[in-house]
């Protein structure tokens, strides 16, 4: 039974894990805790995994949730993550110093990628009333050729990440019917 | 916790024998973080079939060094004065020269690259040609002698000194609760409506045929006489006059305050559904500026996203319908996609949006190529028109862009629309 997957993506702390363990059915792996969080809760045999989670479909199917470590140090090993994905969730966190710097970055960073397969945007810790801000998004984007899903979400909210894995997989085949 | 290390036995073969059982290679990682060690058993696993694993002790066959870690360089020069005669391989940024079995890869990795590296060492290893018999390692599993590569200069010499490079470490940024919203609260008005919800908001008019008017003309109705149509005109006053608009209504007022993409409604969300769906007039919908004094702080409870109450409201005086003087027939197209996830997402929503991002269409094509109701593709449009998405595209602009839409098939599909239709009815179970 062959295993599938999708990749999640963004700065640190922008809710990659979070995300993951919301639509996760196994307990989800993160890795982004803080090095102190991390010293006191783990055993010295322990070894670390990246942002992990598992969806098990009926028949036996796997989809693994892949969250990339957020620091930039570690891009390399984003295009091995990257390999056979299905496509990419980039998370944004809104209240970082330069939001769109970061959006640039990792659109930049995963281009061969979003171009083979499909990109949704989810934009976290977004204020109230700053939904007028997801336009600024579009227009990076935009420019960039890319007319993608961009939604405000809560990671935590498992209704938010359930809309945006469907953007991605309608945006992926609107073909696609669903009961 | 997740354990990607994956331990494969040493190659078992006969002494002597000519079956060989397929040599693994024992890596000894320097200066990676564990998450980069199990990116890389990631790709150990799925592309080299567990050739390679990574050793646990310090005997290895090759090492594998992260010049660009904390004291990365002094970990090779280290190394190759320990052991002159073990493969290595470097990982860095910038290119280092190299001689003998050390191999560099440049970062940004690719996995090809590395690879290709993995493999041409792991096969002068063995004897310089992919799966030959020899083995890393002897039947009885002790390891074996490391034979000279084929070239001459055998040795990679030690490295001379580099200039030493400051590393500056990073920081982790401040870690807030991933994805939580800020101190104050945050009203969600999104929702997906359940199927006997979608009814109020999209109705349920049969599909028309776009040929006959009179069918035509039952599935249009005038936004204007509705409170979409009363809010759209407040809208653009407000932006217009850079000032606050009141539309004052029987039983409250909503307030539109410009450049805030808020709305302060005043009313019950019973009376708001109500005053949606009955035509409006003049008289009993006044539009007024607002003076500063008077915009008071709103609770919360009151404060709605703008784009969710003009969505709201188009789809519920739509009912299925587009605005009067809509051509059926025309090509449209989305400018982007709506933010779905604070707004009410009926069934076949997403489709609708992902299908009308891509080439312009008409909505009676839409709905057929879909498979899908017209009354959803039409209050679709109703409701992304009222938020400024819509767009009609002219036959010169398709003509321009050198393709003609094929209407007749389905939509291409990618290679796994099954499986993406099972992971659909998984997250909607």
């Amino acid at each position: 039974m062959p295993d599938h997957k999708i990749i999640f993506t963004g700065p640190v702390g922008a809710g990659k894990t979070t995300a993951i363990a919301s639509v996760s059915d196994a307990p989800a792996v993160s890795t982004d805790a803080r090095a102190s969080d991390m010293t006191r809760s783990m055993k010295s045999t322990t070894t670390v995994a990246m942002d992990y989670g598992l969806m098990k479909l009926e028949g036996g199917e796997k989809v693994h949730l892949y969250g990339t470590p957020g620091q930039e140090r570690f891009d390399f090993m984003w295009s091995i993550l990257t390999e056979g994905g299905l496509g990419l969730v980039l998370l944004i966190d809104d209240s970082r110093p330069n939001p769109l710097g970061d959006m640039e970055f990792f659109v930049n960073a995963f281009d061969g990628f979003i171009r083979e397969t499909q990109l949704a945007v989810g934009i976290t810790k977004m204020d109230l009333g700053a939904g007028s801000r997801l336009p600024v998004y579009h227009d990076y984007l935009q420019r960039a050729g890319l007319l993608v899903p961009v939604f405000e979400v809560d990671a935590r909210k498992r209704s938010d990440i359930t809309i945006l894995l469907e953007a991605l997989f309608f945006a992926l085949d609107p073909g696609l019917e669903v009961d | 916790m997740l354990q990607m290390t994956e331990r494969a036995s040493p190659g078992g073969a006969e002494v002597g024998g000519e079956d060989v059982a397929p040599a693994v290679c024992r890596i000894k990682a320097l200066g990676f973080d564990p998450r980069m060690q199990n990116a890389m058993e990631l790709l150990f696993k799925s592309r080299l079939n567990g050739r390679f694993v990574f050793a646990e002790t310090d005997e290895a066959d090759l090492h594998l060094i992260d010049l660009d870690s904390y004291g990365g360089r002094d970990l090779w020069i280290k190394q190759a004065e320990a052991s002159p005669k073990q493969p290595m391989i470097l990982l860095g940024m910038r290119e280092v020269d190299v001689k003998g079995n050390t191999h560099f890869v440049r970062k940004p990795l690719k996995p090809q690259e590395l690879i290709a590296a993995l493999t041409a060492v792991a096969d002068a290893i063995s004897g310089g040609s992919t799966g030959a018999a020899s083995a890393p390692h002897s039947a009885d599993g002790t390891p074996a002698q490391m034979p000279s590569a084929s070239t001459p200069d055998a040795e990679s010499a030690p490295p001379s000194r580099p200039t030493p490079v400051s590393i500056k470490p990073r920081t982790p940024s401040e870690d807030a609760d991933e994805g939580t919203a800020p101190a104050t609260a945050r009203r969600s008005v999104g929702q997906r409506l359940a199927e006997h919800d979608a009814k109020t908001f999209i109705g349920l008019a049969p599909d028309i045929d776009p040929k006959d008017a009179e069918q035509v003309a039952k599935t249009q109705f005038e936004p204007d006489a509705y409170l979409i149509g009363r809010l759209r005109q407040a809208l653009k006053l407000a932006a217009s006059n850079g000032r606050a608009v009141r539309l004052e209504l029987e039983h409250g007022s909503i307030t539109l305050v410009p450049g805030t993409g808020q709305a302060v409604i005043d009313l019950q969300h019973f009376q708001l559904r109500t005053l949606a769906v009955v035509p409006l007039t003049e008289e009993n919908s006044r539009l007024r500026f607002v003076a500063p004094a008077e915009l008071a702080e709103a609770p919360r409870h009151r404060i709605w996203p703008l784009e969710s109450l003009l969505w709201n409201a188009a789809l519920l005086a739509s009912r299925g319908r587009v605005p009067l003087g809509t051509d059926l027939t025309a090509k449209v197209r989305l400018k982007r996609w709506p933010n779905l996830t604070r707004l009410a997402v009926f069934p076949s929503a997403v489709r609708i949006t992902a299908f009308l991002s891509r080439d312009p269409v008409s909505l009676i094509d839409a709905a057929r190529i879909l498979k899908i109701p017209q009354r959803c593709v039409f209050a679709f449009f109703t409701a992304a028109d009222a938020l400024g998405l819509m767009e009609e595209v002219s036959t010169a602009q398709t003509a321009g862009k050198g393709r003609k839409l094929d209407l007749h098939p389905a939509p291409e599909r990618p290679a796994k629309p099954g499986l993406l239709h099972r992971i659909l009815s998984h997250l909607r179970r």
